[in-house]
């Protein structure tokens, strides 16, 4: 089982390794424009509703910088044992990968 | 529908008002036109402390709803007397949401500078001895550091605070509800900012159905091309100077002309800026992000210059109305109405008609200080916007808009006042597409080209599609009169529903033919609120959104049908070359088509004035009272199929 790295790794992907992933995508950051839809979607498979707070990823963009943070809290495990994670499936962007 | 609360801010009171009487209104523009309507008073003027100023999220803000972003701000027009919607996107109203009130009805008048800080179902207004006198970007970034950085921040710039009419609010720094003087508004009551910060649950009712309606809409909007074009160019590149390959229209030298020259529109053209581009930005929420970031990167004046969301209307505003061709001269011009606060549009209009009275000789030095405001001079221009959100030298004059301003120099300059209803316009198109000019003229907002003004007429749609769409071969034909008033008033309740939903127009219909299904939006409101929904019921509101706004514009400003016809040189000055050289709006035909959109709503086509049967059938008969109260109620009144 491989775990992925995250904060902007760039390179091609490697091939997958064991029957399932574990821990949070690997970022992009800078393809991220700060849209949320990662935190809505994880907080609604986590919860049910639409609770960013309560979300496993975290994102905060400086409007006046144009700077984005992306981070994974509250142990997020990467939807193990789901295809993909749901923040990297909705991501419009392409700042999130498996 | 989730908590409206109510800030009067002469006493320091938060008081919850009763949600169901205004659930009819959907809510964001529906449900603030309403409360405004209801409370505030004929007489007041919009920078009295009887004015309220209304921020309401729609009811789809916060989930993921492809651009369910907007935060209306509907409040009493500070130029026009009537009324006045913007929405702003950004982060605000799900922020709002999330700390547990879907709407803020803000009144009175504080004793000193205020900032209201709603958070987590807290509404408290607080101290702002310290934010007065910043910028709207020094405001956001001040109540982060007090509020943390998720906090939303909707806040006024030194405009505002002087009181100028053509001020606005900012949120993250560069989304503006611009229209109406909402940023006086604010400055009257003393008001600095209104900050959210929740960490606060949305539940849809129907989780599976909400969900499966997202996806649809989704991919709809990732699979349209329009929308891919807008993520790529923005409006810039679509309907901005030098778009549609040089044929797009565009206000040159106030208005005079709709068609610049060649080798000024490609100075300032979308493509002109990819070099200062460093990244994209996107509201809540947003797969589309239409939102580009710019740093400047040349030598001179402007280099290092950061700004964002320069769509068309700063392009055109700045640019071929100004005839300024210097593209950094148009992004420092764009950058300062962002941060002092103040709307592009207004000040476009106001700045351009001090433009051509000094080339007529009405305005000269001795007017300006010694500002030279020969057309397209970057310099005076970036001066004159300085001195406009400082309401002091020259720009005091043109601080609360342009129809004010003509109103106090006189000299004969009302002429040259670009305006519909009082409010300044800084549009294209009015002389060469019909509906889209009819639209700019009706808007109960006072000009303006998004609220009635058929974004499918730019588009062209083949008469297949408008047959389709419309039962209007003719749609899509920017020349042709016919229908198009019918067209305008469909456009106009359709619009009323996306902006009470708190929709953006790019992702809710009035942009894209394939998302203007209101089938798909009833079924997503429903399974959000689990409050039943239809398209006829969709329609309907809209309809009784138009008309409760249309109501409230005959009794506090007294618009009659008069003030549907805007400046006359759209009638009387062609344009003079380009693609649409010899084009102009045809008074007969204008009347014509005037006829046909007052009865499509029901209005009496004498006057304009909503009628009995008509306000009656939509459930408002206490309008028709107040009207005929007034002597305003209009005669006849059966709308016509």
């Amino acid at each position: 089982m491989r775990r992925r790295e995250q904060a902007g790794s760039a390179g091609t992907e490697p091939a997958r390794v064991g029957p399932a992933r574990v821990g949070p995508p690997r970022v992009a950051a800078a393809a991220c424009n700060g849209c949320r839809l990662c935190e809505l979607a994880c907080s609604f498979r986590l919860h049910g509703s639409f609770q960013p707070d309560q979300a496993g990823i975290r994102v905060v963009r400086d409007h006046i910088q144009n700077q984005v943070q992306v981070k994974f809290v509250r142990g997020c495990d990467g939807c193990a044992g789901e295809a993909a994670p749901h923040c990297a499936r909705v991501c419009p962007f392409g700042a999130l990968h498996q | 529908m989730g908590r409206i609360v109510q800030v009067d801010l002469t006493r320091g009171t938060c008081v919850d008002l009763p949600p169901e009487p205004y659930a009819a209104w959907l809510g964001g523009r529906g449900l603030g036109s309403a409360v405004v309507a209801a409370q505030v008073p004929r007489a007041a003027d919009a920078l009295a402390p009887e004015n309220v100023i209304v921020l309401a999220a729609g009811p789809l803000a916060g989930t993921p709803v492809p651009g369910a972003s907007r935060i209306s701000v509907v409040t009493k027009h500070a130029q026009s007397g009537g009324i006045s919607y913007s929405t702003a996107g950004g982060h605000f109203a799900p922020e709002l949401r999330l700390a547990g009130v879907d709407a803020l009805v803000i009144s009175g008048q504080a004793a000193a500078p205020c900032y209201i800080a709603v958070a987590d179902g807290r509404v408290e207004v607080r101290d702002a001895a310290h934010l007065w006198g910043c910028t709207t970007w020094a405001a956001e970034e001040r109540l982060q550091a007090e509020w943390g950085d998720r906090a939303q921040v909707l806040a006024i710039g030194p405009a505002g605070e002087r009181l100028s009419r053509v001020a606005c609010l900012i949120t993250a720094g560069a989304h503006a509800a611009g229209w109406g003087g909402s940023g006086a508004v604010f400055g009257s009551k003393r008001l600095k900012a209104v900050v959210a910060r929740g960490s606060g649950e949305l539940a849809p009712a129907h989780p599976a159905r909400f969900m499966a309606a997202v996806e649809r809409l989704t991919w709809k909007v990732k699979s349209s091309e329009a929308i891919a074009t807008l993520r790529r160019v923005g409006t810039h590149g679509g309907a901005g100077v030098g778009g549609w390959s040089g044929r797009v229209p565009t206000s040159v030298r106030n208005l005079q002309s709709e068609h610049w020259a060649g080798e000024k529109a490609a100075r300032i053209r979308e493509s002109a800026y990819r070099g200062a581009e460093i990244g994209r930005t996107t509201c809540y929420g947003c797969p589309t992000a239409c939102m580009h970031f710019y740093e400047w990167p040349e030598p001179g004046p402007y280099q290092g210059l950061r700004a964002e969301g320069m769509h068309a209307n700063s392009v055109r505003g700045f640019g071929s109305n100004w005839d300024m061709d210097d593209p950094g001269a148009v992004l420092q011009v764009h950058a300062l109405c962002n941060s002092l606060g103040l709307d592009t549009d207004g000040v476009s209009a106001a700045v351009a008609w001090a433009m051509e009275c000094w080339e007529r000789g009405i305005l000269t030095a001795a007017d300006t200080g010694g500002i030279d405001l020969s057309w397209g001079n970057a310099g005076s221009a970036i001066a004159v916007v300085r001195q406009i959100g400082a309401r002091e030298g020259f720009g005091a004059l043109l601080a609360d808009g342009v129809a004010a301003a003509a109103r106090q120099l006189g000299r004969g300059s009302e002429a040259y006042a670009m305006q519909v209803k009082g409010v300044g316009i800084n549009e294209q198109g009015m002389r060469s597409h019909r509906a889209w000019a009819l639209g700019i003229l009706t808007s109960t907002r006072g000009g303006g080209h998004l609220s009635g003004s058929p974004q499918v007429e730019n588009r062209q749609i083949s008469r297949e599609v408008g047959e389709l769409l419309f039962g209007l071969p003719e749609a899509g034909v920017p020349g042709s009169y016919t229908g198009k008033g019918r067209l305008v008033a469909w456009v106009e309740s359709l619009k009323a529903v996306t902006d009470a939903l708190g929709v953006c127009y790019f992702n809710g219909g009035w942009y894209e033919v394939a998302l203007m299904d209101l089938g798909e939006w009833a079924e997503l409101y429903e399974a959000m609120t689990g409050l039943p929904s239809s398209r006829e019921a969709l329609t309907r509101a809209g309809r009784r959104i138009v008309n409760l706004e249309k109501a409230f514009n005959t009794l506090h400003a007294g618009f009659t049908r008069h003030d549907d016809q805007g400046p006359d040189r759209i009638y009387d000055l062609p344009n003079p070359d380009g693609p649409y050289a010899g084009e102009r709006l045809d008074r007969g035909q204008l009347g014509r088509m005037l006829d046909e959109y007052y009865a499509a709503h029901g209005w009496d086509p004498r006057t304009s004035w909503p009628t009995r049967p008509t306000l009656e059938g939509l459930d408002l008969a206490e309008l028709a009272d107040a009207l005929a109260a007034a002597g305003r109620l209009g005669g006849g009144g059966e709308v016509a199929e």
